[in-house]
């Protein structure tokens, strides 16, 4: 076999709610722990954004349940969405994979991320992410595999935004500097 | 009649997406070039689907994120 037919596994970001509430929360934290959150999740759904853009038609960088999703649109919209705001989230779900499978849509929110890390894991041209800003979510996780096997442990990772951001500056150095300047030129100052 | 509204419906759909102007192709292409835009930028590509596509190119100023988040709070 020779070293180019050797398949690098493909990273895919699974978003969790807390993701999308840090990412698109609209108000500048004060507080510094909730601000490098809000940054780092603004960063990163900047960088999916930007991916997503020049990514063949089929491939995803990024993908949540629709309960997820669903869950954010509902608190980003509220009741009466308007027209531009329904736009946002047509144009958002169409730059993240939203899984609607019966057999994902019948579980948490919670349940469903972890079955999806889970099923893009199994198949080996995939490596999950799972992006969460709530401590408590690797506990779940644990708790997650030890019903089936008690030594079980998480076989992909789970990091919070703040900790993925570096990696993933690492791994797409070009793209993030492009997205470091569009920040920059943002209407919002960073 | 239920069915002819529904086909009507499906006609004047609508997608709507972020691209970056260097994957446009065809008339969504030529449509961002014709606002001179660069191959870096990032446009929402809106196309409406009636007897033949019509593709709409809006430049994305700063980063999308921001950029979405101002849109949603505008009225038209």
């Amino acid at each position: 076999m020779s070293a180019s037919s050797v398949q690098v596994p493909q990273i895919v970001l699974v978003l969790c709610h807390s993701f999308f509430h840090d990412a698109f929360c609209v108000e500048r934290p004060v507080d510094s722990k909730k601000f490098k959150l809000w940054l780092s999740s603004r960063f990163i759904a900047n960088l999916i954004i930007e991916r997503q853009a020049e990514l063949p038609e089929g491939s995803s960088f990024a993908v949540t349940a629709k309960q997820v999703f669903d869950n954010f649109a509902y608190k980003f919209h509220g009741n009466k969405p308007s027209f531009r705001q329904r736009e946002v989230v047509d144009i958002l779900r169409n730059s993240i994979l939203v899984i609607e499978a019966p057999s994902i849509t019948k579980l948490s929110i919670d349940d469903a991320v972890l079955v999806i890390c889970d099923t893009l894991y199994s198949r080996s041209s995939y490596t999950p992410i799972l992006l969460t800003n709530i401590p408590a979510k690797l506990e779940r996780a644990e708790d997650f595999y030890r019903k089936k096997d008690p030594k079980a442990k998480i076989p992909y990772p789970i990091s919070s935004t703040v900790e993925a951001e570096p990696y993933l500056r690492s791994i797409f150095p070009e793209l993030s500097r492009t997205v470091d300047t569009r920040m920059k030129n943002s209407v919002y100052k960073f | 009649m239920l069915r002819r509204k529904e086909k009507r419906v499906k006609e004047m759909s609508a997608d709507i997406s972020i691209r970056k102007v260097k994957v446009l192709q065809g008339r969504a292409k030529a449509e961002a070039e014709k606002q001179g835009l660069n191959p870096n930028d990032l446009v929402i590509l809106k196309t409406s689907v009636n007897s033949l596509p019509e593709y709409h190119v809006e430049k994305i100023e700063g980063d999308p994120v921001s950029f979405l988040l101002k849109r949603a709070k505008t009225k038209t």
